[in-house]
């Protein structure tokens, strides 16, 4: 970034009234943050060593909720969503996000800039999960994988897969179908995220794309490079900020996941919770639930070490190309 | 192209919005003419002329046309303006409203447990001691904390099965069944699914009829369970919800919970479950749907509707639930059935579903006139009120008063008739065991684990044995909550 | 002339159109199922979901005629909602895209004590996830009485700092000074400069942020949820509408159609406009 300077036309009052422009226009943005930032989190940690009775009496208790919120975390106090599959859940959709959603992204926004054919029909259609309301969605996957009348169940059955449509024999659909088993719920579920969730970057991607050099892509051919090559040692280093932008917001979005845990289930499994669905129902349960605050605090501190720590490793893996 | 197709969009979004803006200024559902004589309302509650409040009312379950009745009767009797708003996440929203000033006056709704008394015990709503109402027996302890009471309870709602008249005059007898009438024992209910299962092979929408359609994900089979608990030993079930913190802080509670009555009774839903092995070697409720685990009520009650079984469970409430589709598809074949008796000389008992919807006036409602609020629920917990909303809704109310059965449609009456030569179970009680929701059974994992392992005599009490488990393992933490 | 490719490329290029094609087929697919749908009855679709052609026209009477006039939480109609929506999402976006703007313009473009301190903080609020500190934002929002109001959301979206303040400092610190400086001998103040020079250069990053902002918004359900049950906004309603008629899907249906289609509409008719912008908004990371 350029240094800024101008010769004074008269000195001090024009110093005076630049301070003014800055800090005035900067007063609020920072009154903002120290009250919906470090309030609101100093708060949360505070009320952290609190507990409140039915009646409002604050008591203080120490460590007490952050041992109820480990006991939870670690699985010894499975209680409704407030479970360890929660953690292990979020968590999950890390890998998935990195290297499933985003390469297929990425993948999609080169084909995209090659031109492949019908590229103009998906640059629209590709977009669509992103303009379209996670209910919506939601419902249509839950619906397709209805047992008695899903499509997806039909399709199954017609190639062989879904069993002969009795209750006795349903192929590899499990009982109580993919979202009611325990031990396929979240896999679905992580299905749903891939199907819905790889072109949320996708205009990103193609707008970094369409500002990269011609000219490097040309040598490239010339050079007799593939265009598959092209795409990993040229487009990828070449949009690499972009990557590593987008990357770290997935990352830090984990933590806040929980729409579609609550639509596909109606949030009654329990091995479909995540770090998001059980702090916002908790909150909407009962607004002074301080084993929330607790989990909170702790998903702050390890997040943040999480995501400085995925930030540093992008960073290192390959230098910035200035163009 | 683009800029006709731009143009065209801009014209259309006018439009909606002009529409919208017109939309808005939609028909009041309360302006109707009232339904019955309005008579001397302002002797009994008083005049309210020029007085207002707003009722928030959940839109599922028994609705609110029964609502809006009594609102229009009560304005053209008293002069008053009650409004009832129909709101179907009104339970997931009461937080918000009962801290924000953005709520209602008076509320009509179910809610977890914990929450009203919190709100009571905060003092974020009215006490209600001074209405003065009847309730049935069973029903005065429900809303009651520290000798308080905070929310009037409304709904009686019986459960039971609901089963297809078609469908039983279609299949063959077999054991204690008899072609043509539900079975009145639980060896005759098991019967007719086995005849289900193997002589009957209906086949409808190209799907096998099965037995059973239930919701896995909520509370359909535990409804089953405490009404066998408290038909095979009564006393012991309302001990085990009048339990004290004395029984809990001796720890010696346990056989209140796991004894053989409570065993008999999950074992018999064991039974009913009939865990079947599958191609796949795994085990599924073979009474019912592969997926029947992961049901909702409403998907289950649907699949009933649909003819794909041939009972299902629900209550009282079915008939308005279901209303849109039994109307358009025309459908008669539904009827009542209560719990078939277990041990013969056991009294035919329905459980009642609790905790069930109930009226609170909060204390930060937008209008402030609570003294209009509690003639208004004094109003709707009259005798002929309690007659309209069974009109209406089919249920019974909480309070006391003589069922007016001619009013009422075949259902309806099914279930009236039902309650009357029935023993009903509730499952409240105002000691602070109850209050804290501590001992509210699992409704959902026991069931699933039963369906889902291979039958055995003792699972039941395994599954027993692990509630309590939780229950005391968590007891400290929920009298934590009180002060 | 047409582009020979290689072997090599030809695959490449047929396996990226199959996977494209895959999910687009199934994007289209959900379409027009929600569609069809929309204009069967309740009857008919609860027996069978995945019929395409079974449409009754007193069933689309009806179903739209349903989504329109039924009120969510007893008082909010579709049209209603819509304009809730706009409100919102109007609301949102010009505070959440001008504030940062101020903010970063500042930032990129003067010299001063704390500079370096605010752009740590501004990252240090992307990666900090702070899901946890809701309760107690939801407990001060009610105690200054804007829970469950418009105004309440506003501020909650009132920051200066996130990743459009970043954006915005990569953008102004880009934009050669001599402009700024041939207006300050003018006689121009800073204030003037933003205003007159440096503002309008941003209106590409403008359009393009408040583009995405729009249809993140429109979309939100977590927002309304928490903090605006009063005024249920589109994203909020068609979730209530469905826990209302969840036995009676096709209700739900037309509902999701009409505001689906407008949201649609307005992507189609201003896909090329939103690519066009991201790319000359720079947003390098």
């Amino acid at each position: 970034m350029s240094k800024q300077e101008t010769k004074a036309r008269s000195g001090l009052s024009v110093k005076a009234k630049r301070r003014i422009f800055v800090y005035g226009f900067l007063a609020w943005p920072i009154l903002h943050f120290l009250i919906f930032w470090v309030g609101m989190n100093i708060g949360t940690m505070i009320d952290s060593f609190y507990i409140y009775s039915n009646s409002g009496v604050r008591s203080f208790v120490g460590w007490e909720n952050y041992a109820e919120a480990f006991k939870i975390i670690l699985g010894q106090k499975d209680r409704g969503i407030m479970n360890h599959y929660a953690l292990l859940n979020s968590l999950s959709l890390i890998p998935l996000a990195l290297f499933i959603n985003m390469p297929l992204t990425l993948i999609f926004a080169y084909g995209i800039y090659k031109k492949v054919a019908g590229h103009a029909f998906f640059r629209i259609t590709l977009f669509l999960p992103s303009v379209i309301s996670t209910v919506v969605l939601c419902l249509v996957f839950r619906l397709a994988l209805d047992n008695s009348s899903g499509i997806i169940v039909m399709i199954l059955r017609a190639i062989g897969l879904g069993g002969d449509g009795s209750q006795f024999d349903t192929g590899i659909i499990p009982v109580g179908g993919f979202l009611g088993n325990d031990s396929t719920v979240w896999g679905t579920i992580l299905v749903f995220s891939v199907w819905t969730g790889v072109n949320g970057n996708l205009i990103y991607f193609s707008s970094a794309m369409a500002r990269m050099p011609q000219g490097i892509f040309e040598s490239a051919e010339i050079d007799g490079a593939s265009q598959l090559r092209q795409f990993v040692s040229v487009c990828i280093p070449l949009i690499w900020p972009t990557i590593t932008t987008i990357s770290v917001t997935l990352v830090a979005a984990v933590f806040s996941w929980m729409m579609p845990s609550l639509l596909l289930t109606d949030g009654t499994s329990e091995r479909a919770s995540t770090i998001g669905l059980m702090i916002t129902v908790g909150v909407k349960n009962d607004s002074k639930n301080t084993v929330i605050n607790a989990m909170g605090v702790l998903v702050a501190v390890f997040g943040s070490a999480l995501i400085l720590s995925f930030r540093y490793l992008m960073s290192k893996i390959t230098e910035e190309v200035e163009y | 192209m683009k800029k006709t197709f731009k143009r065209i969009l801009v014209l259309c979004l006018t439009l909606i919005t002009a529409v919208s803006f017109v939309a808005c200024k939609g028909k009041n559902n309360d302006d109707t003419t009232p339904t019955i004589e309005v008579g001397s309302l302002k002797e009994t509650y008083g005049d309210w002329t020029g007085k207002s409040i707003e009722v928030g009312a959940l839109d599922k379950g028994v609705r609110v046309e029964w609502l809006r009745d009594a609102a229009r009767n009560f304005n053209a009797g008293t002069g008053s303006n009650i409004t009832i708003k129909a709101d179907e996440s009104l339970n997931e929203n009461l937080e918000t409203f009962i801290d924000a000033k953005t709520g209602y006056d008076v509320y009509f709704t179910f809610s977890a447990q914990h929450q009203w008394v919190r709100w009571g015990l905060q003092d974020k709503i009215y006490p209600l001691d001074d209405l003065g109402v009847n309730f049935k027996e069973t029903m005065e302890v429900c809303g009651v904390v520290n000798n308080v009471r905070y929310t009037m309870p409304y709904t009686y709602s019986p459960t039971g099965f609901i089963y297809n008249q078609n469908y039983i005059n279609d299949i063959p007898s077999n054991g204690e069944f008899v072609k043509g009438t539900f079975p009145k024992t639980w060896q005759g209910l098991l019967d007719m699914c086995d005849s289900i299962n193997t002589k009957w092979n209906k086949v409808t929408l190209g799907q096998k009829v099965v037995p059973l359609s239930w919701g896995g994900s909520v509370g359909d089979m535990g409804y089953v369970f405490e009404a066998l608990w408290g038909q095979i030993d009564p006393v012991g079930y309302k001990a085990y919800w009048g339990q004290t913190t004395e029984n809990v802080a001796g720890q010696n509670n346990k056989s209140l919970l796991v004894n053989e009555n409570s065993i008999q009774a999950l074992d018999c839903v064991a039974k009913l479950l009939n865990p079947t092995k599958n191609t796949n070697g795994q085990y599924y409720p073979g009474n019912s749907f592969s997926d029947s685990t992961s049901h909702s009520n409403l998907m289950a009650e649907q699949k009933f509707l649909n003819g794909l079984s041939v009972f299902t469970i629900s209550g009282s409430w079915f008939e308005t639930e279901m209303g849109e589709q039994i109307e358009d598809d025309e459908i008669d074949f539904y009827h009542y059935a209560t719990m078939p008796i277990v041990n013969s000389g056991s009294k035919e008992t329905i459980y009642i579903n609790s905790p069930a919807e109930y009226f609170m006036i909060a204390k930060n409602g937008k209008n402030n006139n609570p003294d209009l609020a509690k003639a208004f629920l004094k109003y709707l917990a009259s005798e002929e009120r309690s007659r309209v909303f069974q009109a209406y809704t089919g249920v019974p109310t909480a309070m006391e008063y003589r069922m007016q059965k001619d009013t009422l449609s075949p259902f309806a009456k099914e279930v009236a008739e039902a309650l009357e030569r029935s023993a009903q179970v509730v499952s409240a009680s105002d000691q602070k065991a109850s209050l804290s929701g501590v001992l509210n059974l699992n409704v959902t994992t026991p069931f699933i684990r039963l369906a889902t392992m291979a039958y055995s005599v003792d699972n039941a009490e395994a599954q027993l044995n692990d509630l309590y488990n939780t229950q005391y393992n968590d007891w400290n933490d929920y009298f934590k909550t009180f002060d | 002339m047409k582009k020979k490719f290689s072997a090599g490329d030809r695959i490449f290029r047929i396996i990226c159109f199959t996977i494209m094609m895959i999910f687009a087929v199934s994007y289209i697919f959900l379409l027009l199922w929600m569609v069809f749908s929309s204009f069967r009855s309740v009857s008919s679709f609860s027996k069978y979901p995945f019929r395409f052609f079974d449409i009754s026209f007193d069933a689309i009477a009806k179903n739209y005629s349903k989504a329109f006039t039924y009120k969510v939480g007893g008082h909010t109609s579709m049209p209603q909602m819509i304009l809730n929506s706009l409100a919102y999402v109007v609301g949102t976006v010009i505070i959440s895209v001008t504030i940062p703007a101020i903010s970063g313009y500042i930032v990129a473009k003067y010299k001063f004590a704390i500079r370096g301190i605010i752009t740590s903080l501004a990252i240090i609020t992307l990666v900090v996830p702070t899901i946890g500190s809701v309760t107690m934002t939801y407990r001060f929002m009610e105690s200054i009485h804007l829970l469950d109001t418009f105004w309440g959301v506003f501020l909650l979206n009132a920051g200066g700092f996130g990743f459009s303040f970043l954006l915005f400092i990569n953008f102004f610190a880009a934009i050669p000074w001599e402009y700024a400086e041939a207006a300050f001998l003018d006689g121009a103040g800073d204030f003037k400069v933003f205003i007159r020079i440096m503002f309008p250069q941003a209106t590409p990053i403008f359009v393009s942020l408040g583009i995405m902002s729009f249809i993140a918004c429109w979309n939100d359900y977590y927002t309304p949820y928490l903090y605006l049950n009063s005024h249920p906004t589109v994203a909020y309603g068609l979730m209530a509408i469905q826990s209302r008629y969840n036995a009676s899907m096709p209700y739900v249906f037309s509902a999701m159609v009409f505001s689906t289609g407008v949201v649609l509409a307005l992507y189609v008719a201003f896909s090329k406009t939103i690519m066009e912008s991201m790319s000359a908004g720079g947003l390098k990371g």
